[in-house]
Parts: C-alpha cells; structure tokens; sequence
C-alpha cells in the first residue's frame, strides 16, 4: 500500500506538471515531447500501478480477515505477485533517463505509433515489457484471491454473509482474470514486433485496429477492476456509519454481478470512430447504456441505506459520500458518451477527459480514501485526526470540482495537446482547472500525512471504535471469538510479508482441527522467504539486459532459474507442510484442494491468453486478402508426428498419477519419464527440424503475418511445453527418489494438470496451422 | 463575424440537451436524496438496531424491477434517437452534386485530394451549399480527422478508409468561413500542432482557386 501511495504521488506530481503546462496557452513548462511522455507515465502508472494495487493492497489486509480465513491462500505466491508489481513500476519509470525516454504514446499505446518505426526508443519496449510483467504479478494475485475467497473462507462464512467487500474483491478478481490476458497478448504481440520484428501492428492488413480490440477489451473491464473495490469499501463504510444493514444485500450483490459480466461485453464503445460497422456499434451502445442500470441500482440502494438511519458523520462518512457524489456525476456523463451521435463530438476531447476523471478519480480515490481512514483504527489501532480529516475532505471536494468540472466545457479541446494558442478562448477554464489542481493536489497529500503522521503519534483507540458490525472489525463469524486488535503496522499489510498478518486461529474455530492449524502456522512462519523478490529481481534483470545488454539478460536469467531451483528444492524437503494443508483446506470444496483449485483458476487466464492469441491471429487472417496455403507452408507429416507424441505424453501423464494413486513406484517412474521423453521430442522436432526447414525455405519471422502469427503461436506454446518439461523435471527427480505416496501426490496432479492443457491447446494449434 | 452553425451541431445540441435534462433529473433526484437522508438523519451517536425483514426486502425487490425497466426504456429510446443521427453522420446523401475529398492523415498534417487530383495539405477549401464527403484514411499511424464546430470526427486508421460528410452552411453574407480542423488522437510529439483550417467560398471562387491550382500542380 505504502508502494502504491508511492506510485499515486509520483503519477500526482507528473499530473500537476501536465496542469501547470495547460494552465496558459502556450505553456512552456514541458516540450511537446516531454509533455506527451508526461501524459502517458501518467495515465499508465495512476491506473494500473496506483488505482488496482491500492485497492488489492486493502483486500489484502480485510479480504482474509473478512471471512475469516488465516491469510491469503498462496503466501509466497502473493509475495511474488508484490515484488513484480513493484520492480515492474520501477521499470516503467526508469524509461524516462533511458536514450530517448519512455511511451510518448498515452497510455492506450495505440499501435502503430508504438511499433519501433515511430518509436524507436528502448525505453518503449521495456515499458510494454513492464506492462507484461504486471499482467503477469495481476493474474498471480487474482489466482490467490479467487483461491482464497473460494475456497478458504471459514465454515460459517455463508455466501450471502460474506461482506460487500470482500464481494466486490470476488468480482474484481474475476474481471482480472478475464481483462489480463488480452493486456498480456498485446503486450506479447507487441514486443515481437518490436524485438523479432513480426508485423503484427506495422502491417495494413488489419493489425492497426487489433491492438485497440486488445487493449479496449482489457481496457474497459479495467475501468470497473478499479472501481469496484471502492465502491464495496463505500459500501461497507455506509453501513457502518448509518447503523442500517446494506438496502437490499442480495440485490446489490446482484447488481454487482450484473455490473461485473455487462462490463466484459462494452468495450467496442471506446472505437465508436473506427468504421466498426454501424450495427456492431448500435449493439454495444445499447450494452453500455444497460450497464448503467445495474449501476443506478447500486447507488440507489446506497442512498436508500442512509434512509431511517442513525448517521454519523465522519471523516471516512464524507470521503465516501463524496465518492458516491461523483459516482453519480462520472456515470450520467458516461451515458452520453454510450450514444454513438454524441461521440462523434466527444472522441478524443476533453470532455472525455472530465468523464474519467470523475469516475476513475472522483469515486476510486475518494472511495479508497475513506476507506483508508475507516480501516486506519484497524490497522494501527490508533486514531487519525479527525479535524484536519474533515477540512482535507472539504477543499479536495472543492478542489476536485474545480479542477475537473471545467472539463465538461472544454467540449472541443483534444487531449493530449501540450498548447493551444489557436484557441484562446479555452484559456479562462484552464486557468480553473489548474487552479482547483492546486487546491486538490495538497489536500490529498495532507490526508496522507494525516494517516502517516496518526499511525506513529494518534490517540490510541477500542479494537472497534466505530461499533462495527462487519467481521473484519468483531471478529465475530456468527461464533463466538475474542476480538483480535491487530497490531501490525501499514507496511505489513504490504504483501511482502503477509505473514505477520496471520495470527493464530483462536481456539473456537473448528476444534477437532485446533492442534493442527496451530501447528501450521508455526510452519507458516517459516515459509517466510526471500525467494520470491528474488525470482522477481531476475525476471527484471532479465529483461533489461534482453533489451539493452545482453550479459545482464545471462545474469538475471541465472539468478532467476537459481531461486526457482531453490523454491522447488524447498517444496521437496518440505513436502510434509503441503500434505497438512491440502487436508485442512477443505471445506467449500470437499474434494478439492486449494493448490488444485488455484491451478484451475490459473488455467482458466492461460485460457483467455490463448483465446486472445488465436482471435488475434484468425482476425488477421480474415482480414487478409491472401494467406498461404497451410500445405505450401508446413509439413503435415511432421506435424502429425508431433500431435502424436504429445497426446501420447499426455496419456503417460496420466498413467503416473494411477499409479501414484495405487502406490504402484514403478508405474510413476516409467509415466513420468515416458512423459518427459516424449515431451522433449516434441520440442526438439519442432526446435531442430521443422523450424529450420521452414526457414531455410523463406518462411521467416520477418516474412508477413502468416509466418509471424504462426511463430507467435507455436513459440508460446513451445515456451509453454518447456516449463512443461520443467515441471517434469522435477517430478522425476521426487518420482526417482521414491517421494509420492497415494497421499501424497499434489504435485504430480497438478503438473499433470497443467502438462494436458499444453496439450489441449495444441489440438487447437494443429488443424489451425496445418490443415486450414 | 459569428460563424454559422453547421446542421450536425444543431443536431448534436438537440441530442445533448434531452441527455442533459434527463441526466439532470435523474442525478439531482439521487444527489438531493443522498444530501436529503445524511442531514436529517445525522446523529451524535447513533444507537438504532440493525433490522433486516424479508417481506420488507420483497416489496422492495419489486420497486427495484419496475426501476430498472423504466431506465432501460429511457436508455433504450435515447440509444434508438441517436443510432438514427450517428446513422445520419455516416451515410452520405444519393446526390450526383457532393464533392468527394480524399483525406489522408500522417505526422503531423492533413493532406486534401481533391476529384481533380489537386492535392493540398492544411488548408481544405470548400464551396458552399454543396454536400462534402470525407474519405479519410492515414498514411502511418493513428489520427483523427475532427471537425469540432460540426461536432464531427472519425479515425484515421492505416489501410482503412472510414467516410464522414457535411453539409456545407452557406455564406450568411460573408466572404469566407473558416472553421477548425484538428486532430484528436494522440500521435506523436507532433499532435499538438497537427490542425488545419475548413475554408468555405463561395462557388466562383473555389473553381477559380481549384482551376489554379491544378494549374500550378501541372495537373493542367
């Protein structure tokens, strides 16, 4: 959290500059090329490394505590997930002391203005890179919250019980997972283009529209990713401090649901200008408007909460009141935009601007806010200052309006224009926003030093001083249990060491199992790792030196396969933990473990991956008026051979984990083995035979769409049969050594899992390239 | 010296204003409502019981219903009103008389080509009273071909070509008119000064500029 205030005060000070550049028409504060580079760290560093962390970084902390389970399900996951978020951000900001700085590009890195043509700078691909990384650190995230909330809850943790918060967590994560993956097939196209120089972008057939398919349908969802959070904390702090039960829980949650699958099914409304076919658009015009009724319904049943109540109103009361304020205000502006005649004039302007910022701005960080103030005595067991509290809410409201109202009148003012000396007239409204910025801009930051400042020198406070009701706050899972005032400090509700979080299950919980969750925390404890930020300190290295120097990429790809070495060797001495937990995980989903169920949910994002890959690549072939004949260009026989031998692989596979199931060694030994030869051979077929033979014959990465989309996807999916072989490395290592028992087999199941979705993805692979 | 205002903004105000007042009702009603319960109900400390009653949550689910069907049926006669302008905007009018303009955008400047082959950049000059179709298309990147005193725009787009057209208002008594062109899609350091000017003449003059210019392009 404390990282992501970081990132909000580093993209605020960068926002501040772009205002200061606007507030006269021809600022001169930046040059157009350091202004656009100012635009585009700030848009992409406040969404994607302030917004979403700050809000997981909460959901971190109270999602667990919530419903009542120990911690997040995959600790050491959660750590690694944190430490690429951070370097990743680190990444993207280094770009701008690289040569020729960072994205001059917004940050909806249109292509082809992101190819290396108009960009021709390192710093461009890194960034890219960086945005892979997250896409990356996200997905490891929404896999642990998804695990945690779905299959970690406690007994009594009932569905329709579970907080609003933690709800809106459930939903976010979902849209993650789904929004994600088409962000990482950009930024994986992309990056081929810009390193192996593929024509995914550059080309006119077809690839100018693709990123924007790609980026928008990651893009939109990202929108209700940032909101969502808040709106559950503003939700949870309305009841509170009303004294009422949230109007109407189940359809709210409804609502959100409803929000939540709508939001995956509008983003063609951000390409209203394309030439997308007027019926295509008409349809999603109308989705957006439907959107806003599920919306309407959640601000509705907010006010109506505040009905016959008993208000208190306090600091985190007005921060969310004044979210909901412009809630209302960013989502009616919203509807105008949903109307495909009025976005003929709105399209790039700054009333778009206004728009977003309202929604993005107005509800996320006033929600978060709040919330920040609200859970405060939580997290310090201090009290904040309750009038300096009052006063920033006051003038960052103020400030707010003043800075993102005039927006709205600035109906004709393109974005992202460092001047604007050919139209005088916009000066007055600036001259405000720029204003209301600086009245904003401090406000916020004195709310934080409010918070920082409380948490060494506030007023100690009860475990509950606001009368709470929600679990978080009475510990109460409709059991009795002592109330647990947690005494940590913010930073370590940081991810890095969760953790310090856990704190023993007090002895109500489950007794039958009291002995051994004990006991298990204990182990816990001593999960505590470096390994993670090490993996993640090398996956950067790594990429920095593929980029800019080659011997840094060799080091940082040693230190990572070193710590993923040591975190393997760690899991096959410490298998005795693994077999505790998987029994004690049980409950929503008898039969299936918390590893199993993460893989699952992991499998579910490869799915979209690929799903974006393969749309990507029949929509540049449909788009083109020639393709070459999959005969002309692979070989059959070859490819047959290799369907076979992966299948066969699959069925070996399988073969292990019977016989791990009826003890039989002999029987896991020879699948395991059988698996990995014939894995192996599929690579080295596809590495040492057919790649080279097609390019001897012309068929070359450079070539056009056809060989670039076929190298794409037959490289992810070799990239992904080789962490196969990976895996099965180890296996025949533990296999070899005798390690798996009928009881003990979760990672034979789970690779195996894993080793027949690579498989599965191939069947799809084979007819699309060797048969069409 | 007023310019005119073109048909598609008059229709754009129009459209912009049932939104506005709907948009107004419907937020002032929610925002009153919000600001309406936290005053009368602000406590010093407030002690009321939680109560949770399923018949009272059944009623109440209905009301939600007939809500949310009447704002659907709002937004979906706003969403018809418009497809018929956006409609309107996209597809020009049958008439043998329409000037067709190909636009081609690249960093940082408009390029104009006229049926005659004539090409200009910058500055696209236009009779009045004619009906104008923009062909536009880029040469490199992403743009935006934006006219915002018609209210009108569409994205340049490499390798397709996406067709807006106007109206041309007449002269109202004035010797020439000349609105903004601008781009209005980030792309490149350029954008800032990627603009352009609409110049409308009146017919003697834009085929004598058009006669000249071929002229002096040798396009004779």
């Amino acid at each position: 959290m404390v990282t992501s205030i970081f990132f909000l005060a580093l993209a605020g000070t960068i926002a501040e500059l772009v205002r200061g550049q606007l507030a006269f028409p021809n600022g001169s504060l930046l040059t157009p090329g350091l202004y656009e580079q100012a635009v585009s760290f700030h848009g992409l560093i406040m969404i994607l490394w302030f917004l979403s962390p700050f809000g997981t970084a909460f959901a971190n902390y109270f999602v667990p505590t919530q419903i009542g389970a120990k911690d997040m399900a995959f600790p050491r996951l959660n750590a690694m997930s944190y430490w690429l978020y951070v370097f990743s951000g680190f990444m993207l900001v280094s770009t701008i002391f690289l040569p020729g700085g960072g994205p001059q590009t917004g940050w909806t890195l249109y292509a082809p203005l992101t190819t290396t043509e108009y960009m021709p700078q390192p710093g461009m691909t890194l960034s890219v890179l960086a945005l892979g990384v997250l896409a990356v650190s996200i997905t490891m995230s929404s896999v642990n919250f998804l695990t945690t909330i779905l299959g970690t809850r406690i007994k009594k943790m009932r569905w329709w019980k579970m907080p609003a918060f933690s709800w809106s967590i459930l939903f976010t994560n979902f849209l993650m997972l789904f929004a994600f993956p088409p962000l990482a097939a950009g930024a994986i196209l992309l990056t081929m283009d810009r390193v192996f120089g593929t024509v995914f972008f550059s080309s006119m057939l077809g690839g100018a529209l693709l990123w924007t398919q790609y980026f928008w349908f990651f893009g939109h969802p990202e929108v209700y990713v940032v909101v969502l959070p808040a709106l559950g904390a503003i939700a949870e702090i309305f009841v509170t401090f009303s004294k009422r039960p949230l109007f109407q829980k189940r359809v709210f949650l409804i609502e959100m649901a409803a929000v939540t699958v709508l939001s995956v099914g509008v983003w063609i409304h951000h390409m209203f200008m394309t030439g997308i076919a007027l019926g295509v658009r008409e349809t999603f015009s109308f989705t957006t408007m439907a959107i806003s009724v599920p919306f309407e319904g959640l601000v509705i049943g907010l006010v109506l909460t505040l009905r016959k109540s008993a208000l208190r109103i306090t600091t985190p009361m007005l921060f969310a009141m004044g979210a909901l304020f412009f809630v209302i205000l960013g989502g009616i502006t919203g509807v105008f935009q949903a109307s495909i005649a009025l976005d003929y004039a709105y399209r790039g302007t700054y009333w778009v601007v206004g728009h977003f910022h309202y929604v993005m701005v107005g509800t996320t960080i006033f929600g978060l806010v709040a919330a920040l103030y609200y859970w405060f005595p939580k997290i310090t067991g201090r009290m904040y200052n309750e009038k300096i509290g009052k006063l920033t809410f006051l003038f960052s409201f103020i400030g707010f309006n003043v800075l993102y109202f005039p927006y709205f009148l600035l109906q004709d003012m393109p974005r992202r224009i460092a001047s604007y000396a050919a139209n005088p007239e916009w000066f007055p409204l600036n001259l405000t926003a720029t204003v209301g910025a600086l009245i904003f801009g401090p406000f916020i930051l004195i709310s934080f030093l409010n918070i920082g400042h409380s948490a060494f020198t506030g007023a100690p406070c009860e475990p509950n001083p606001w009368d709470a009701v929600s679990t978080e706050w009475t510990g109460d899972y409709s059991i009795p249990e002592p109330d647990d005032p947690e005494g940590g400090i913010e930073e370590s509700e940081n991810d890095n060491e969760p953790e310090k979080e856990a704190q023993p299950p007090p002895p109500s919980i489950v007794p039958s199992q009291n002995q051994e969750e004990t006991a298990s925390y204990e182990e816990e404890r001593s999960t505590r790792t470096y390994l993670p930020v090490v993996v993640a300190g090398g996956v950067i290295f790594f990429l920095y030196g593929f980029i800019m120097f080659a011997p840094l990429a060799i080091i940082g790809l040693l230190i990572m396969a070193g710590a993923v070495v040591k975190w393997f060797h760690d899991d096959y001495h410490d298998k005795y933990a693994e077999i505790k937990q998987t029994l004690k995980e049980k409950w929503p989903f008898e039969t299936v473990g918390k590893e199993k169920l993460g893989l699952w949910i992991f499998l579910m994002s490869e799915i979209v991956l690929f799903g974006c890959l393969i749309s990507g690549y029949i929509y540049v072939r449909l788009g083109s008026s020639t393709w070459p004949l999959a005969a002309e260009t692979h070989n059959v026989v070859i490819g047959s051979l290799n369907t076979v031998l992966l299948l066969t692989s699959s069925l070996a596979m399988i073969l292990a984990v019977q016989a791990a199931k009826n003890n039989d060694q002999l029987g896991i030994k020879a699948g395991i083995l059988g698996a990995f030869t014939l894995g192996a051979m599929f690579l080295m077929i596809k590495l040492s035979i057919e790649w080279p033979r097609e390019i001897i014959n012309g068929f070359v990465i450079t070539g056009g769409l056809a060989p670039s989309t076929y190298y794409m996807l037959m490289g992810a999916h070799a990239i992904h049969v080789g962490i196969g072989l990976g895996g099965l490395t180890y296996l025949m290592a533990k296999g070899f050594a005798g390690k798996f028992t009928p009881q003990s087999h979760t990672a034979l199941e789970l690779i195996g899992l894993y080793w027949a979705f690579v498989d599965i993805v191939w069947i799809f692979l084979f007819p699309l390239f060797y048969l069409i | 010296m007023s310019l005119p205002v073109p048909p598609t903004a008059v229709d754009y105000w129009d459209l912009f204003s049932a939104f506005f007042i709907i948009g107004l009702v419907a937020g002032g009603i929610v925002v009153s409502a919000m600001v309406y319960y936290a005053y009368v109900n602000r406590r010093k400390i407030g002690r009321r019981e939680f109560k949770i009653s399923r018949a009272h949550f059944r009623s109440r689910a209905r009301e939600t219903v007939i809500l949310a069907m009447i704002s659907l049926t709002i937004l979906f006669s706003l969403s018809v009103l418009s497809d018929r302008i956006a409609a309107n905007i996209q597809t020009p009018p049958e008439t043998s008389t329409s000037l067709v303009i190909n636009v081609n955008a690249f960093q940082w400047a408009f390029q104009f080509i006229y049926p005659n082959n004539v090409t200009v950049t910058t500055d696209c000059r236009i009779p009045v009273n004619t009906t104008v179709i923009f062909n536009v298309t880029s040469l490199d990147v992403m743009h935006d071909f934006g006219l915002p005193q018609f209210k009108i725009k569409t994205d340049a787009i490499p390798g397709r070509h996406n067709i807006i057209w106007i109206n041309v208002p007449s002269l109202e008594g004035q010797n020439e008119l000349t609105y903004q062109i601008k781009c209005y899609e980030l792309c490149g350091i350029g954008h800032t000064f990627m603009m352009g000017n609409l110049i409308v003449m009146n017919q003697t003059a834009f085929d004598q500029w058009l006669n000249q210019t071929a002229v002096s392009q040798g396009l004779g």
